[in-house]
């Protein structure tokens, strides 16, 4: 094949004129889009300011983490002050680092901590602030954030977690290690704020960005994210389809992407809003079973629907408990990551390296693990090696880079053999996958993949699958491998979240304690006249498949909490919305016969699972009557009330229709009595996203 | 068009100005049009996906960072554009035939013997992994060198460089040798 043959003929090409129609809607419409979103984006800047509330959220958050980061020392907190500043305001001020072994503290910020430093910055607003800043002082008050400076800057909310993880997390223990990871999830904040038109000047501050560490290019999110596609499950009629049978989910991911999007301002896809997964996504405290002969328990309340007065709601929660410290099988992982030139950005690559060290850190000395890479250098990075020998490892993931061409490489085989070489039938066994979204790990065709993954499994070597960044993310893909590979699907934006899935919940990721859990509910047909499950509808299944061990389903790891939300009709209530039959039976439903033993019951709960080395499954049955009915929302518990919430936003995000009219504020309001403890300040942060999306939307 | 004035009419854009914007547009249309064409090889489809490719031009064109190519970035939503219109409309390979069934391309072509070689050729093309294809399109078909191309893919231009050579010894095989 000639060079200049190849070349001519594809130049010969005679390209046809294309239409004038063709041409002009082209333009007219991209200019009217244009415009759309410069509408847009003037509303979104115009509503984040700061409000008195959130003034106080951030002096909360701040007292908080003053108290809990004594054990870290003056610098780290002070920089973790300036982190919050900047990460709340979007202002970064120049940090320089003196030197690593100086005692002295040794971040020096420009008219921040008295200190003398020429000062770069123009900035005649700021300085007026009190240099409050820079002390580690307990005395902090809410002075900290001036509400003028905050006029017109975007606020990043789920950021005060971040900052909160940051400041505790014990693999940062450099002030200078801080301050890079400070630096990099500033700067992923900032890349591309695609609704803030002009340069990177705000309300006058002219802001010194980084520019190494900002993709050239704007990130764009018209990408190629791939999500499957589904349909909201319908309102059933109790008559005609009695029963509802469906697996559980503990993936997460659709709520970290929501979150994402949001955080860029722009509400996902409908096709990406998945609701059990936002409601999965918090940790709930449900009752846990009295004695370990059982995994878990399920708990049921039925409370009245917030938004619809004529129907309520039965929550069920399931909580499995937590493998004691002792009792906790070794683990023996490959960590199989994805290291194409696509994963250089700064929410991939370096994300995951970061999130990885913190993982293995929390291992123990006996587990061991593997490094594999594909999609770029092709191939072992790292042989099976004790966590003992941590400092092989942490280096290993530190020598990772990206980039290089696509090598077709061995990529899963590769993984899973490094996983059979160590398999120890005693251990946990696991391939955690981590990708962007290019799942070119050997096996083009997807069917094969899935069917890899599902024989590993039975082998008794279980996947994980993590994803990363956005505009090539596949999440039906990870979805369908983690399901098939007996492993959970997380997406990670965040330093937080990676801190939150590897590390927090690596119990649950690595430890299962139920698999192929199943439910199923038959509704009581004299009690109950219609039922809508909100959410799963990926996961539903054939009422004969409940039965059916060989059907795969959900799995449940050590310490995680599962939550299935139904929107029933009672019989009689004016919220029927299918009308009866004109030629059915007439059934007399309002009558209550003596010997109808069932008269207490709504319905019935049945759940099947399995123990993690068995393949028969196992049956649970409860029965739900009006003794877990409770009269009023308030009176159900904090977990249930913002489940609810929960549920509530996700629907309507997701159009769904059937909130009716309940609002954004509604949302806040019910999850607002519910936030209790709130430990990481994952709930308020939800709180914080919906008011988020109440401006992105605008007003609800 | 003057570099500066290209410049000049991007960086007011991105500032807002929509007539800016449309003026812009109205320079590059025949050029993201062409990228399209060469693309998906009918007139139809290219004009759609001209479409999409302005539509996300302007839904992004708010956080375009200056000191980057506009043209290089163009390029990318365009390839972009027509690779998801591609996906929407033929899902995946297997639809191959389909697909090569409807590539028609223009009748005009004089010579007849290079017409059937061009369909051929973008039949072979067409079933390059989607890397190396578009390796060869830019670099082949749209004239950029090794280096723009590879700040188009966001990858190093050695990485271009392979993959066309990777391309070539694939095509050469496809057609038996020659």
């Amino acid at each position: 094949m000639d060079d200049k043959k190849l070349e001519n003929m594809l130049n010969k090409i005679d390209i046809p004129q294309p239409s004038d129609d063709a041409k002009r809607s082209a333009i007219a419409d991209s200019v009217a889009e244009f415009k759309k979103v410069k509408e847009n984006s003037k509303g979104i800047a115009n509503s984040n300011r700061l409000t008195t509330k959130e003034t106080n959220l951030l002096t909360q958050l701040w007292s908080n983490m003053m108290k809990k980061t004594t054990m870290i020392g003056g610098t780290a907190t002070a920089i973790a002050l300036v982190l919050a500043v900047s990460l709340t305001t979007e202002y970064q001020p120049p940090i320089k680092i003196k030197d690593e072994a100086s005692t002295s503290p040794a971040i020096v910020i420009d008219g921040r901590v008295g200190q003398k430093v020429e000062n770069k910055q123009q900035i005649p607003a700021v300085s007026e602030q009190k240099a409050d800043i820079g002390r580690v002082d307990s005395k902090f008050s809410g002075n900290m954030v001036k509400r003028e400076i905050l006029e017109e800057q975007e606020v990043d909310f789920a950021t005060s977690s971040d900052v909160m993880a940051l400041s505790q997390s014990q693999a940062l223990t450099k002030p200078a290690t801080i301050m890079v990871k400070a630096k990099e999830l500033v700067a992923r904040k900032r890349t591309a704020s695609p609704m803030m038109f002009g340069d990177a000047s705000i309300g006058g501050l002219s802001i010194n960005q980084p520019m190494d560490m900002i993709s050239p290019i704007a990130q764009q999110f018209e990408g190629n994210d791939k999500f499957g596609e589904f349909e909201v499950n319908p309102i059933k009629l109790v008559k005609e389809e009695p029963v509802s049978t469906f697996s559980i989910d503990v993936d997460t991911a659709s709520y970290t992407f929501m979150r994402r999007q949001l955080n860029h301002g722009a509400l996902p896809q409908k096709d990406a809003v998945r609701i059990e997964e936002f409601i999965n996504y918090f940790n709930y405290d449900y009752a846990l079973p009295e004695d370990k002969s059982e995994p878990f328990k399920p708990s049921v309340t039925v409370y009245p629907t917030p938004w619809n007065a004529e129907t309520k709601l039965m929550h069920i929660g399931i909580k499995a408990y937590d493998i004691e410290p002792d009792k906790k099988p070794r683990s023996n992982l490959v960590f199989l990551l994805d290291v194409s030139g696509s994963m250089s950005a700064q929410d991939k690559l370096p994300l995951l390296k970061n999130g990885f060290k913190m993982m293995v850190e929390n291992l123990n000395p006996e587990d061991t693990v593997a490094i594999a890479v594909y999609a770029g250098s092709a191939g072992t990075v790292l042989e099976p090696t004790k966590v003992a020998d941590k400092h092989k490892i942490i280096e290993a993931l530190d020598k990772l880079q990206s980039g290089g061409s696509t090598a077709g490489g061995q990529g899963i085989k590769l993984a899973y053999s490094l996983a059979e070489q160590n398999f120890d039938k005693d251990a946990v066994n696991r391939v955690i996958l981590a990708t962007d979204g290019d799942f070119n790990v050997g096996i083009t065709n997807q069917e094969e993949l899935k069917s890899f993954v599902e024989r590993k499994r039975k082998t008794g070597v279980f996947l994980s699958v993590l994803g990363f960044g956005q505009g090539n993310y596949n999440d039906a893909l990870m979805q369908t491998l983690a399901q098939n590979g007996n492993g959970n699907a997380a997406y990670i934006d965040s330093l937080s979240e990676a801190r939150k899935v590897l590390v927090e919940e690596a119990g649950s990721t690595l430890f299962t304690i139920a698999k192929d859990v199943k439910i199923q509910v038959e509704f009581n047909p004299y009690k109950i006249a219609e039922y809508h499950l909100i959410g799963y509808e990926t996961r539903k299944l054939r009422r004969e498949d409940f039965n059916n061990d060989k059907i795969d389903a959900g799995e449940i790891g050590s310490g995680h909490s599962v939550t299935a939300i139904y929107e029933i009709t009672p019989v009689g209530s004016k919220g029927k919305m299918v009308d009866d039959l004109r030629y059915g039976k007439v059934k007399e439903e309002e009558k209550v016969t003596s010997d109808t033993q069932f008269n207490n019951e709504y319905a019935n709960l049945k759940i099947r699972y399995k123990l993690p080395d068995s393949d028969t499954s196992k049956l649970m049955t409860r029965p739900v009557t009006i003794d877990d009915e409770v009269k009023r929302v308030e009176d159900a518990s904090g977990d249930v009330k913002f489940a609810t919430a929960v549920a509530a936003y996700a629907q309507i995000i997701r159009e769904d229709g059937y909130t009716k009219d309940f609002s954004y504020d509604d949302v806040i309001t019910l999850g607002k009595s519910a936030r209790g403890d709130d430990e990481f300040g994952y709930r308020s942060e939800f709180l914080n996203l919906v008011r988020l999306a109440k401006s992105v939307k605008g007003a609800m | 068009m003057v570099i500066n004035q290209r410049q000049d009419l991007v960086k007011r854009a991105v500032q807002g100005d929509e007539h800016a914007f449309e003026k812009l547009l109205e320079e590059n249309y025949m050029n993201i049009y062409a990228i399209a064409f060469k693309w998906c090889g009918n007139r139809t489809d290219a004009e759609d996906i001209a479409h999409e490719a302005c539509i996300k031009l302007a839904r992004n064109i708010g956080s375009f960072k200056q000191e980057a190519n506009f043209t290089t970035w163009m390029y990318r939503v365009t390839i972009n554009a027509a690779k998801d219109y591609y996906k929407k409309v033929y899902r995946q390979r297997d639809n191959e035939a389909a697909y090569v069934e409807e590539q028609k391309l223009n009748p005009d072509i004089d010579n007849q013997e290079d017409e059937t070689a061009i369909g051929e050729i973008y039949q072979l093309i067409e079933q390059l992994p989607e890397k190396l294809k578009d390796a060869v399109f830019l670099v082949c078909a749209e004239g950029l060198s090794h280096k723009e191309a590879a700040n188009v893919l966001k990858c190093a231009e050695a990485t271009i460089s392979w993959r066309i050579h990777q391309a070539k010894k694939k095509l050469t095989k496809m057609l038996g040798g020659a």
